[in-house]
C-alpha cells in the first residue's frame, strides 16, 4: 500500500490537450472514483499512472517515487476484460507470475489459491469464452491482483455488465479490496457506483479535462443508498455531469435558446 | 460460422432414439464424410449413364469406368524426349513447387508484414509498393519468370511466390494491427515485454488470422502453379493436361483434372486439421457453446 500522487500531469495528443494540470493525491489504501464527461481524459490519466503512456508534462509518484515503467506494483483493469482467449482461467490469472519468471509449479499454486479465494476455482480450467460476462470481469480482476499490486486502476470495469450483475460485482469488489488492501482508482459513469464505493470522488470538466472538484465521503461501507447525506451528493454530482454534457453537446447559442425555454434553468 | 448441427450433418430423427449415445456420436462424425462420398457416387453414376447413352460424348468426357482404371494402372509416360512427363513425377513436381513457393512466401511475408505494422516510416515507404503488387494475377508473372529463370522449377516457384507474397504481407500487417491496443496494454501492465510480449500475446492473438491466410493462399499458390505449368513451364500437372490436349488423349486430361481436384481438396482438409489442432482453444469452445 502506498500513496498515489499526480503532480501537474498534462497530456497533449498531436497538439490537442486531452487533460491538463491534474494535481491529485490518492491516500494509501483509499478508494477514489473519477467522474467526468466522455473524452475528458480519465482513461488517459489511468494509463499514465500505469506507465503505459508517458505524460506530456508532470509526473505520477507512488509512495514518493516516480512511476516510469509498468511494474508489479500497479495493475490496471479495463472495461473490456481483455482476457487471453487462448489460455485457461488459471493460466490467465497466472500470467503476471509467468512474466516475473516464477516457476510453473508455484504459478499453479498461487493462481489456484487466488482463484479459490475469489470463488472461481471451479472454473479454473475453463476458457474465457466459456464464462459469463460478470465472471470474465472477476477473472480479469483476479489476474490484476495476482502480483499483490499496491495500486489497482480500473477503467469503467463494470459498465458493460447489466444492472443486477453490476451491483453484485460492486459488493464483490469491496470484499476483494479489503482482502487485497490496495489503493484503488476507478473511473465510472455510474454515480451510484461512485457513491457506494468511494472515499473521494473527483469531478472533471471536459475538453480539455481538468479537475473541478473533489468530494470526500467519510461514510463507512457498505452504505445505504437511501442515506440522506448520499442523496445530497448524488444530486450535486448529477447537476455537474448534466451541465458538462450539455456544454459538450450544444453550442453557446443552443444553450442560450434552451435557457430561454427554461429547459436548463438548473444548470 | 455454421452451427454445429446444420441440417446436413445432424442425425436424422429416426436414427437418434434407437442408437446408444456412443454410436450416435460416431455416426454424427461420419455423416459429413458419408454424404460427401454419396454425392460423388451419384455424380459418377450420372456421368456413366450419360456416356453410355451418348448424351455426353464419351470421346470428350471419358466416363469414370474408363478414367479410374486408367489412373489406377498409372498413366504411362506421355510426350517425347526432354518433354516427357510421367504421372507420379508431375504430381511430385507440382506439389513441391506449391510447397516451396508458399513457404518462401511466408518466410518473406511474415517479417515484412510485421515491420509494416510496427514501423511507421517503413510503412509509408513500402506499403504502396506491396499494394501495387498484390492485385497482379500470378499468371502475369509467367513470361517474366520464364525470361528470367527459364522453364524449370525456379520459374514455377517464382510465380507462386509472387502470387502469394504481397497478399500475405498485407494480411499479416492487418492481423497485427487488429490486435486490440488494450490487450497489449493489459499484457504490458502484467509485466510482458519484448519478445515475450510477441510470443505470448501477439502471436496467439494473430494465429487464427495467420492460419486462415495460409489456407487461403495455399489455393492461390495452387492456382498459380497450375496456370504457370499450362502457360509454358513444361512439367507438372498443368503441363500434363496440356499434353493430353495436344495428343487428343482425353483420358489424360480427365486424369489431370481429377487429380488436381482430389489433391487440392485433400491438402485443404489437412491444413484445416492442422489449424484446428493449433487453435485448440477455438475448436474447444465451439464444441461447448453456440458461438
Ligand atoms: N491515442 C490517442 N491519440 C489521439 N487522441 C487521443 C488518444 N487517446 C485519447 N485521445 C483523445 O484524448 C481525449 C481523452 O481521451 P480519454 O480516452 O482519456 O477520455 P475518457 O475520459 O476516458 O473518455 P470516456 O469517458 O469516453 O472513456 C479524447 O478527446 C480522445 O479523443
Ligand atoms: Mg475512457
Amino acid at each position: 500500500m502506498a500513496e498515489l500522487c499526480f503532480e501537474q500531469v498534462s497530456k497533449v495528443y498531436a497538439g490537442h490537450p486531452a487533460v491538463v494540470d491534474v494535481d491529485l493525491t490518492v491516500p494509501s489504501g483509499s478508494f477514489t472514483a473519477l467522474i467526468g464527461p466522455s473524452g475528458c481524459g480519465k482513461t488517459t490519466l489511468l494509463e499514465i499512472a500505469a506507465a503505459l503512456i508517458p505524460a506530456t508534462t508532470g509526473r505520477v509518484l507512488l509512495g514518493g517515487r516516480p512511476i516510469t515503467r509498468p511494474g508489479p506494483e500497479t495493475a490496471i483493469v479495463f472495461q473490456h476484460h481483455n482476457l487471453f482467449e487462448w489460455m485457461t482461467v488459471q493460466d490467465n490469472v497466472a500470467f503476471g507470475l509467468r512474466t516475473q519468471g516464477i516457476s510453473r509449479h508455484e504459478r499453479r499454486l498461487r493462481a489456484g489459491r487466488l482463484l479459490a479465494d475469489v470463488g472461481l476455482i471451479d472454473h479454473a480450467h475453463k476458457l474465457p469464452r466459456e464464462l459469463s460476462g460478470g465472471m470474465r470481469q472477476r477473472v480479469a480482476i483476479a489476474r490484476a491482483l495476482v502480483l499483490n499490486p499496491q495500486v489497482l486502476l480500473m477503467d469503467e470495469p463494470f459498465s458493460s455488465l447489466d444492472y443486477q450483475t453490476r451491483r453484485v460485482m460492486q459488493r464483490y469488489l469491496l470484499a476483494m479490496w479489503h482482502h487485497a488492501q490496495a489503493t484503488v482508482v476507478m473511473v465510472t459513469h455510474d454515480l451510484d457506483e461512485a457513491i457506494a464505493l468511494a472515499d473521494q470522488i473527483v469531478l472533471f470538466s471536459g475538453s480539455p479535462g481538468r479537475i473541478v472538484e473533489t468530494i470526500h465521503i467519510p461514510l463507512k461501507r457498505p452504505r445505504q443508498p437511501e442515506d440522506s447525506r448520499l442523496q445530497e451528493i448524488r444530486t450535486h454530482l448529477r447537476h455537474h455531469l448534466e451541465k458538462e454534457v450539455a456544454l459538450g453537446e450544444f453550442t453557446a447559442a443552443e444553450l442560450e435558446a434552451l435557457r430561454r425555454e427554461g429547459m436548463t434553468a438548473d444548470l | 460460422m455454421p452451427p454445429a448441427d446444420s441440417p446436413s450433418t445432424s442425425v436424422p430423427a429416426w436414427a437418434s432414439p434407437a442408437i446408444a449415445p456412443f454410436a450416435r456420436g460416431r455416426l454424427r462424425r461420419l455423416m459429413p464424410g458419408l454424404s460427401f462420398v454419396l454425392a460423388w457416387i451419384i455424380l459418377a453414376l450420372a456421368w456413366e449413364i450419360g456416356a453410355a447413352t451418348e448424351v455426353l460424348n464419351p470421346r470428350i468426357l471419358p466416363p469414370p469406368s474408363v478414367v479410374i482404371p486408367y489412373i489406377l494402372q498409372g498413366p504411362g509416360a506421355a510426350g517425347i524426349g526432354p518433354q516427357q512427363v510421367t504421372y507420379g513425377e508431375a504430381i511430385v513436381k507440382t506439389l513441391a513447387r506449391v510447397l516451396i513457393g508458399l513457404i518462401l512466401g511466408l518466410i518473406a511475408a511474415i517479417p515484412l508484414g510485421t515491420v509494416l505494422a510496427v514501423v511507421n516510416p517503413v510503412r509509408q515507404l513500402i506499403l504502396p509498393m506491396i499494394q501495387t503488387i498484390a492485385p497482379i494475377a500470378p499468371v502475369a508473372w509467367v513470361p517474366v519468370a520464364i525470361a528470367l529463370l527459364g522453364i524449370g522449377d525456379q520459374s514455377a516457384i517464382f510465380v507462386v511466390f509472387m502470387g502469394v507474397f504481397a497478399v500475405m504481407t498485407l494480411a499479416t500487417a492487418a492481423a497485427i494491427e487488429n490486435v486490440p491496443q488494450e490487450l497489449i496494454k493489459t499484457a504490458r501492465s502484467l509485466g510482458a515485454r519484448g519478445h515475450r510480449l510477441w510470443l505470448w500475446v501477439v502471436l496467439p492473438a494473430t494465429a487464427p488470422s495467420l492460419l486462415t491466410i495460409v489456407r487461403v493462399n495455399f489455393f492461390a499458390a495452387w492456382m498459380a502453379v497450375l496456370a504457370g505449368e499450362m502457360a509454358g513451364i513444361n512439367s507438372g500437372l498443368g503441363a500434363l493436361i496440356i499434353l493430353g490436349q495436344q495428343q487428343f488423349n482425353m483420358r489424360l486430361v480427365m486424369t489431370g483434372i481429377i487429380t488436381i481436384g482430389v489433391l487440392g481438396f485433400a491438402i485443404d482438409r489437412l491444413i484445416l486439421l492442422i489449424q484446428r489442432r493449433l487453435l485448440w482453444w477455438e475448436a474447444r469452445s465451439k464444441g461447448r457453446t453456440n458461438g
